[in-house]
């Protein structure tokens, strides 16, 4: 319909302050759309990158083929990429009574690419006479890249058979077949599996390796073809070649995170947030369509006057909404997008300026989604108000019949007239004879509360989350073997800080025991389960620490309820607990609550049984009383919480030694400066090699992941609540501008009959702040139950006590009747500035 | 000839508990190129019989029949089809859509069927409304007996069988009142067009063929001038 497709668009050009307004709006939307979806897709592309960097690229691999079956999968088209690596053997260095495996392997280069093992340091070998070794292996050797060694080259053997994979146990014996030098070239990171089992990994020379191998024995690892159904790719190759479900191993994480799977409770999470951002999106658009109409009730009433149709006029709105779409989409796309990379970045170097590992990027998908959910929404918002102004009576539109009813002088009229004066009053009766126009300012402002409130909820469980993704840890962990009793001595500590180029040492008074309680203190659910817990009360999986004073102190951030006094707590035998236990609850990983201590409370451990099986008997004469004093949220040394089954105790130094009778530390975290790797991993390995059962695991490369992982994670969540908050603002002055601008008439009305500038500002700036008050406080509402809402969704994940954002909602109601009042400012001196006649005039 | 007509019509509206009865059993009829002036104080139903007759509204009870057909047996679509091709509306305050130019506002009914407006027809309106140099103004721009003469052309666009005026001098001094009645006049005359229009002005009145006087929603007076 041409004609009125011009008016439309006439209308858009001249209304142009109302236009903007309402394209302002639209962008908002878009933009929060875009923004999210980009945050949600980059953060996405992280854990995928994430994910390819500790698990690799490959998705299968197959473990020891011939050299038969590798052709095979070499030249099998449905493979991006293969590579192979051969076993050139075994060979064991004897440094002390601990077993020493080094495990050297050839590898084509795509191996070590693929599975991120490329050399940090030097370079691969070239010949049969060079090696890598892992750093932590080459630094306990005593080794530098450059240097020779010499190496037996054998197996292990276990009742005079070569043992397989995985296989070991205290008589396996290493055989040695031959011994050889190498010079050391290159250096690998530390892995730390290969520590945990002392059996590190070395790159040798692959034609070598295959020259000394006669076993046909071949692992093969290949990437299938981008397209290709993964499982079905690998089975169909495994059927061909006849292979042993053993001898394939899929990259489960990967394929998973590739296929863009993501678990029903992130999906639901996720499903949640869009869903708000949506209805969100709708109502601020609504909102201006719905105001944008109202503002041209009469001229919609003259058109019907003369004769268009309802469906006429439903026709115009609709163009308008197609028209103004068309203009804002592209420009909400545009501005959302690179609104989150100006974020992202102006975070990035705030912290780290090497950060870069965030890389807010963008698709097709993104975008087209984005577009397709804001014109829908748009169609959805002009769908009420087309409605409407096709019902418009044109009698009433023009002659602005109104009913008019009786006023009360309620008491909040008089009241807030006694508070503020006329104006107080006016702005009051205002507000309530435009009944609609309140609703719709108010309901506005809401959706920015809600958005703020639930977006501050899911920042606040996600920023939790992933710190308690990660354990407390160190550069390296000086521990005891599981089994073992021994315990490393204050000379230790001692030797230790010693060394040159440490930053920290954090030895750990810890032991394993048994906890043993009245048995309602302990969570139903957990007595359900088991009955041992119910009958005797025992928590079998628990700890107990021993804090110096000063730890002790710092523990107090921590507390939840009682009170840290380590004189009483000495005296008394006083005791804090951690009451929360991590575990994995149906493969989630879960941090709850095992029990309901109260401050008083008595509770006896059982060191006599202090590493018990679960059915150990304790006996009543071994049992030594401790009271609680605190209840601790976690443990700020060592690892934060016992495992399933188990509570924490952290109590003093003199309460721990004198209830255990242990003097030393179970475990020891070092923190260290990098220079000086070398000379520490030799130093820790001399002390370590004082006690038969202790070990030492560089875990560096594994923190700077996770530091790297939590601190990318924490800015995209940073980015999340900024970019909404931001957002909410936006649409907190554009709905208060709107308001005011287009009631100029009415306010000169007003000044017309002698209302002074002033009055006038203190009028408007009052109703800014009235309305803005019952928004907030609609949105708080609905904002503190969605909130619990996505609370439940998200602690399906992992279980945390919910906490009331009193700070969010403080935040949110400061936050809006400030805005609110700012956004009064521009419209208040261009009012100021107004001629009165010629305002009135306008038609 | 018989162009409208009403039978037993009715108009109450509720206030509140009051019950104000606006028009009272109203029986008219009026011919074809007749002037009709419909004078009475104000809060009559004047307004109410306007909009009565030209179907912007809905009566309580009765009838209107313009050419032999009860506009109010319609549906709202088919009311707005009326509206637009049957009748032409002037109101007092011009009542045009300010993003329009003089020259499109005048065009609009037309082009609400989505017809072109016969240029020449357009032309002679413009012309004879005087508003042929200013057909590219917006309403903004136009004095208030310009902007009256343009909703005139409104009217008239269509060469509608009725025009309903609704104090069209209401809101112009008296030089502009009287260009506007005269234009009226004239262009009924010369379309042979019935003209049914709300006045406070004697003089106005007294140039009608007819008088109708309402008072509390009755005709009291339906006087037939002879010249």
């Amino acid at each position: 319909m041409k004609t009125l497709s011009q008016l439309g668009s006439r209308y858009l050009k001249e209304q142009k302050k109302r236009t903007i307004l309402t394209i302002i709006g639209i962008i908002i939307s878009v933009s929060m759309i875009t923004s999210i979806g980009t945050m949600m897709y980059s953060l996405e592309q992280h854990e995928l990158q994430r994910v390819r960097e500790t698990s690799g690229t490959n998705h299968v691999a197959f473990v020891n083929v011939g050299h038969e079956e590798y052709g095979y999968i070499k030249e099998n088209a449905s493979f991006e990429k293969t590579a192979k690596s051969v076993l050139a053997g075994s060979s064991y260095v004897e440094k002390s009574s601990k077993i020493n495996a080094i495990e050297m392997k050839g590898y084509e280069s795509d191996y070590l690419e693929m599975r991120n093992m490329l050399p940090i340091e030097g370079r691969l070998p070239e010949n049969q006479n060079e090696i890598l070794l892992e750093r932590w292996k080459a630094a306990e050797l005593g080794i530098a890249i450059g240097d020779s060694i010499t190496l037996p080259i054998g197996h292990f053997e276990m009742n005079d058979r070569i043992i397989g994979r995985r296989e070991w146990n205290d008589e396996v014996i290493f055989r040695s077949l031959t011994t050889k030098s190498f010079t050391l070239v290159g250096l690998l990171e530390s892995n730390r599996h290969s520590q945990a089992r002392n059996h590190s990994q070395a790159v040798v020379d692959l034609a070598w390796a295959e020259s000394v191998n006669t076993s046909d024995d071949v692992t093969t690892i290949a990437r299938v073809k981008e397209g290709l159904p993964i499982g079905e790719t690998i089975l169909n190759v495994q059927n061909t070649l006849e292979l042993a479900q053993e001898n394939v191993e899929h990259n489960y994480v990967l394929i998973r995170r590739e296929a863009g799977e993501i678990s029903p409770e992130i999906l639901a999470i996720v499903i949640f947030l869009i869903t708000l951002v949506c209805v969100a999106t709708v109502a601020v658009i609504y909102n201006a369509f719905h105001i944008s109409v109202i503002e041209r009730i009469k001229q919609f009433g003259v058109m019907r006057s003369i004769g268009t149709t309802p469906k006429q006029i439903r026709t115009l709105v609709f163009h308008e909404a197609t028209l103004l779409g068309l203009i804002a989409i592209p420009l909400g796309l545009v501005t959302g997008f690179y609104a989150t990379k100006l974020l992202f970045y102006l975070f990035t170097i705030g912290e780290y300026s090497t950060f870069n590992n965030v890389v807010i990027q963008t698709t097709p998908v993104v975008l087209i989604g984005s577009s397709i959910i804001a014109m829908v929404s748009i169609y959805l918002s002009a769908f009420s108000p087309a409605l409407s102004a096709g019902r418009v009576s044109p009698l009433d539109a023009i002659f602005q019949h109104r009913s008019l009813k009786k006023e009360k002088n309620t008491k909040g009229g008089v009241l807030l007239g006694k508070a503020f004066g006329t104006e107080g009053l006016l702005a009051y009766k205002i507000l309530r004879r435009n009944r609609k126009r309140l609703l719709i300012t108010a309901f506005s402002l809401s959706i920015s509360v809600i958005m703020f409130m639930v977006f501050s909820v899911f920042s606040a469980y996600a920023f939790r989350l992933n710190e308690g993704r990660y354990g407390f840890t160190g550069d390296f962990i000086l521990q005891q073997e599981w089994s073992s009793e021994g315990l490393y001595t204050e000379e230790d500590v001692t030797d230790i800080q010693a060394l040159e180029g440490l930053k920290e040492v954090i030895p750990v008074r810890n032991l394993h025991t048994s906890i043993i309680m009245e048995p309602d203190k302990i969570i139903e659910e957990l007595r359900q389960r088991d009955q041992y817990i119910e009958k005797d009360g025992v928590l079998y999986n628990s700890f107990i620490r021993g804090y110096d004073d000063e730890q002790l102190k710092a523990a107090s951030k921590e507390l939840q309820k009682g009170s840290i006094d380590i004189e009483v707590m000495n005296r008394e035998r006083g005791i804090l607990v951690v009451q929360n236990a991590r575990y994995y609850d149906d493969g989630k990983l879960t941090i709850g609550p095992m029990t309901n201590l109260q401050i008083g409370d008595e509770i006896k451990i059982d060191l006599e049984n202090y590493r018990i099986e679960q059915n150990t008997q304790a006996k009543e004469e071994n049992l030594i009383p401790l009271k609680v004093m605190g209840i601790v949220e976690k443990a700020t040394i060592g690892g934060e919480y016992a495992n399933y089954a188990g509570i924490g105790i952290v109590t003093t130094k003199e309460v721990y030694e004198e209830v255990t009778g242990k003097q030393g530390y179970d475990i020891i975290y070092v923190n260290i400066e990098e220079e000086h790797y070398n000379n520490i991993v030799s130093g820790l390995n001399d002390i370590v090699n004082r006690h038969p059962e202790a070990m030492v695991i560089d875990n560096i490369a594994n923190n700077r992941i996770t530091e790297q992982t939590k601190f990318e994670v924490s800015v995209l969540i940073y980015g999340f609540i900024t970019l909404i908050t931001l957002i909410g603002a936006l649409n907190i002055i554009n709905t208060i501008s709107t308001n005011l601008i287009t009631r100029t008439k009415e306010f000169s009305m007003l000044r017309a009959v002698g209302m002074s500038p002033k009055s006038m500002r203190k009028m408007i700036r009052l109703e800014a702040i009235f309305s803005s008050i019952i928004g907030t406080i609609f949105g708080l509402i609905i904002g503190n139950l969605l909130g619990y809402f996505l609370y439940t969704l998200m602690t399906d994940f992992r279980e945390l006590p919910w906490e009331f954002p009193i700070e969010a909602n403080m935040i949110a109601l400061i936050g809006t009747v400030l805005i609110a009042l700012l956004a009064a400012i521009a419209p208040l001196r261009k009012m100021a500035r107004m001629n009165i006649t010629a305002t009135l005039r306008e038609e | 000839m018989e162009i409208l007509k009403t039978e037993g019509l009715n108009k109450t509206y509720k206030t509140g508990e009051q019950k104000i009865e606006a028009l009272k059993d109203i029986n008219i009829s009026v011919n074809q190129g007749e002037f009709v002036a419909v004078v009475g104080p104000s809060g009559s139903g004047k307004s109410t019989l306007l909009h009565l007759l030209g179907g912007l509204d809905r009566p309580t009870k009765g009838k209107v029949k313009v050419d032999n057909t009860d506009i109010y047996t319609m549906n709202e679509n088919n009311l707005s089809i009326f509206r637009r091709r049957k009748v032409g509306f002037i109101f007092q305050f011009y009542n045009l859509i300010p993003v329009l130019t003089a020259e499109e506002n005048i065009a609009l009914p037309a082009m609400l069927d989505n017809r072109p407006v016969d240029p020449k027809y357009l032309e002679e309106v413009l012309g004879l409304l005087g508003l042929k140099e200013r057909r590219n103004h917006f309403p903004s721009q136009l004095s208030g007996g310009q902007q009256q003469r343009v909703s005139i052309g409104r009217a008239m666009i269509y060469k509608p069988s009725v025009i309903l005026a609704d104090e069209p001098t209401g809101n112009l001094d008296s030089k502009a009142s009287k260009e506007v009645v005269e234009l009226l006049r004239y262009s009924v005359k010369k379309y042979n067009q019935t003209l049914i229009m709300i006045t406070h002005d004697i003089k106005i009145a007294e140039e009608a063929d007819r008088v109708l006087r309402i008072e509390d929603g009755d005709i009291v007076k339906d006087e037939v001038i002879n010249r």
